[in-house]
């Protein structure tokens, strides 16, 4: 995997090198062009200046002498050759060739001499009776050109190397924020679940450190909430277990028959209610993790999943049928847990209503009970909470699991003090239909 | 001893009952601050064993109660919260024992001992007094090398003159000691054991003051 460094160098080298090369392009189609012009400017205005000197029979042929001093890279440039009309060579310049320059017509022509390019202007002169060639050898304006475009290239490729340096400089200082970020979150304990700083110049940094502390801050909520139930589990079960220890000690050491049986049967009330506490606690544990599953939800009739918790003259059902849109197994629990606690507290009455239509029909259990206090009202549903007067056995985890069960079925619980005087609990959010 | 128990899980309460009342101590048990409150202002304990999870709130609020009104009576708490910041808040706020869930039945009871100890500024475990000793633990008295074989109630009714020989206890107040609040009284059932003590240790071991009660001096 490549690190964001060498991704941002490599595009940025790779960019400016192409703009780099291109200038370079440019300007050698440009200085070819503009040397071209030139030189050829000055081919014209010297064949110009040539035969303007010359009048006619002015001139003789020369001998083909070589020697004398030798030619320096300027004067080896240009080449001139006078001609007569007819094809005698008259005169020429010591860098000239013996061969004719170029084939005769008026203007500019190319001719390749020796294995040497020539390019040659021609002036005719018909009343004086001469043609001057003057030419250059295009090898020598080649290596003009290349000395220009090299003189160019040469502090460009070494620009070039001296931007890498600095483009892979920039680049990482540019990315030292995230390089920070990127030791801090490496080098933190797992147990750490503060949030993650910024440095002032990470700006851009700043969504996704958000994001991240959002998790973090999602992590931590549900890891306090674990701890928290864990730690509340073990100490409701602590007190249990002193009672069955505390138990089994006395019925091991009596000697007393009737002492050892109040003992043994103490052990079993206890294990009873621990049994219903683990089971309890695992329900919880369950309902905590799971939604519901659409699939898995039914119809199913409001009187008969009443009557199943088990026959009793106190409880009135609505006298129209209903029926709730709920997952059947899942909501029993619900309904059992309500109504052992009406049991539990009802004098004469709990009364199951539907109050509203629709979406906004409300499932109410009551109860004629002595109903809870307003501070208690607020920490009903609490894990382990028991009210006061509870009646002694409970785990404390019955409304909790009605709570977890309806926000799983997407719902929710409202607690009240009820009209009957007891405890009013609202189920809101459940689909329900007449039946 | 007479004990206060808070506690409450029935089971429990009703082990602490059974098991510290077979220690020879009349334990009484509630479920509830309020209870506790109403017992400890109502009638005389030698200590409490005290839950702090309670439905009707912190068993600390009995502890800083007990503290507060300066009560000669030793507290241990006995809670399923027993990492060492619990222990040090119950400590610091004035219990003189912690014990956490589950616990050992005679841990307890040896630790209600050396807590009633220490109340009395006595570091023997024997009581003793006038060539008379009491092993609370074993609930065995001896004069000499003489076994005294006294009763369940004549052993608590001595433990409790022995654990201040110059104290002076009403009958009511050794009443309290040796019955609970189920517990029928006979009228002059306090008199009939003194009656008995005095036949095996001799009738001026036991001093009778008159109007105010008994004392060893």
């Amino acid at each position: 995997m490549m690190s964001i460094r060498m991704r941002l160098f490599v595009i940025l080298a790779l960019v400016t090198a192409l703009v780099w090369g291109g200038a370079v392009v440019w300007v050698e189609i440009q200085t070819r062009h503009e040397v071209q012009r030139v030189l050829d400017r000055r081919l014209m205005e010297s064949a110009r200046l040539v035969s303007s000197m010359m009048r006619p029979g002015s001139l003789s042929p020369v001998a083909n002498e070589e020697g004398g001093r030798p030619l320096t890279a300027y004067e080896r440039q240009l080449a001139c050759q006078i001609w007569s009309m007819q094809g005698e060579l008259i005169a020429r310049s010591r860098s000239a060739p013996t061969e004719m320059l170029a084939d005769g017509e008026d203007g500019f022509s190319e001719r390749v001499i020796d294995g040497q390019r020539w390019r040659v202007y021609t002036v005719h002169m018909p009343e004086s009776g001469y043609r001057v060639m003057v030419g250059d050898n295009l090898a020598i304006r080649e290596h003009l050109v290349g000395s220009v475009v090299t003189g160019l290239l040469a502090p460009a490729v070494l620009g070039l190397l001296a931007l890498g340096v600095l483009i892979w400089w920039s680049v990482g200082a540019g990315l030292r924020p995230i390089q920070q970020m990127t030791r801090a979150l490496a080098s933190r304990r797992a147990d750490d679940l503060t949030s993650i700083d910024v440095a002032p110049d990470g700006k851009d940094l700043l969504p996704f450190a958000s994001a991240l502390n959002g998790l973090i801050a999602r992590v931590s909520e549900a890891r306090r909430r674990e701890t928290e139930f864990t730690a509340a589990a073990a100490h409701e079960l602590r007190t249990p277990l002193a009672g069955l220890r505390v138990q089994a000690q006395i019925a091991a050491a009596t000697d007393d028959p009737t002492v050892r049986k109040h003992a043994l049967e103490q052990i079993q009330t206890s294990v009873d209610r621990t049994a219903r506490l683990v089971t309890g606690l695992l329900t919880l544990a369950r309902e905590d993790e799971a939604a519901v599953d659409d699939a898995a939800k039914r119809w199913i009739d409001l009187r008969s999943l009443f009557q199943a918790t088990g026959a009793d003259d106190r409880l009135h059902l609505p006298r129209e049928e209903f029926q709730l849109h709920v997952q059947p197994d899942r909501f029993e629990t619900v309904v059992a847990n309500l109504m052992a606690n009406a049991r539990g507290v009802a004098r004469t009455r709990i009364c199951v209503t539907v109050v509203g239509e629709g979406p906004d029909a409300v499932l109410v259990i009551e109860d004629d009970g002595l109903g809870v206090s307003a501070a208690d009202l607020e920490r009903l549903g609490r894990r382990f909470f028991r009210t006061a007067g509870a009646p002694v056995g409970g785990s404390g985890l019955g409304l909790s699991i009605v709570l977890s069960t309806m926000k799983a079925h997407g719902g929710t619980v409202r607690f009240a003090p009820s009209a009957l005087g007891g405890l009013r609990v609202e189920l809101h959010g459940l689909p329900i239909r007449r039946g | 001893m007479r004990l206060l128990a808070v506690e409450d899980d029935p089971v429990l309460a009703d082990g602490l009952c059974v098991g510290l009342g077979a220690c020879g101590w009349t334990v009484e048990p509630v479920a509830r601050v309020e209870d506790a409150l109403a017992a400890l202002e109502s009638s005389t304990f030698d200590a409490v064993v005290l839950d702090l999870g309670l439905p009707d709130g912190d068993g600390l609020e009995i502890l800083r109660f007990v503290r507060q009104r300066d009560m000669d009576v030793g507290v241990v708490i006995l809670s399923a919260r027993d990492d060492s910041r619990d222990r040090i808040t119950g400590l610091d706020t004035g219990a003189d024992d912690y014990v956490g869930k589950p616990f050992d039945l005679d841990e307890l009871a040896a630790r209600l001992r050396a807590v009633r100890r220490r109340l009395l500024g006595r570091s023997q475990p024997a009581l003793s007094h006038e060539g008379v000793t009491l092993d609370p633990k074993s609930r065995l008295a001896w004069r000499g090398q003489g076994d005294l074989h006294l009763s369940r109630r004549e052993f608590a009714i001595l433990e409790a003159l022995m654990e201040r020989p110059s104290h002076v206890l009403s009958r009511s107040q050794l009443e309290e000691r040796l019955y609970g609040w189920q517990e029928d009284i006979g009228s002059n059932a306090v008199e009939v054991h003194i009656h008995h003590l005095r036949a095996k240790l001799g009738a001026d071991f036991i001093r009778t003051v008159r109007g105010l009660g008994y004392t060893l001096q």
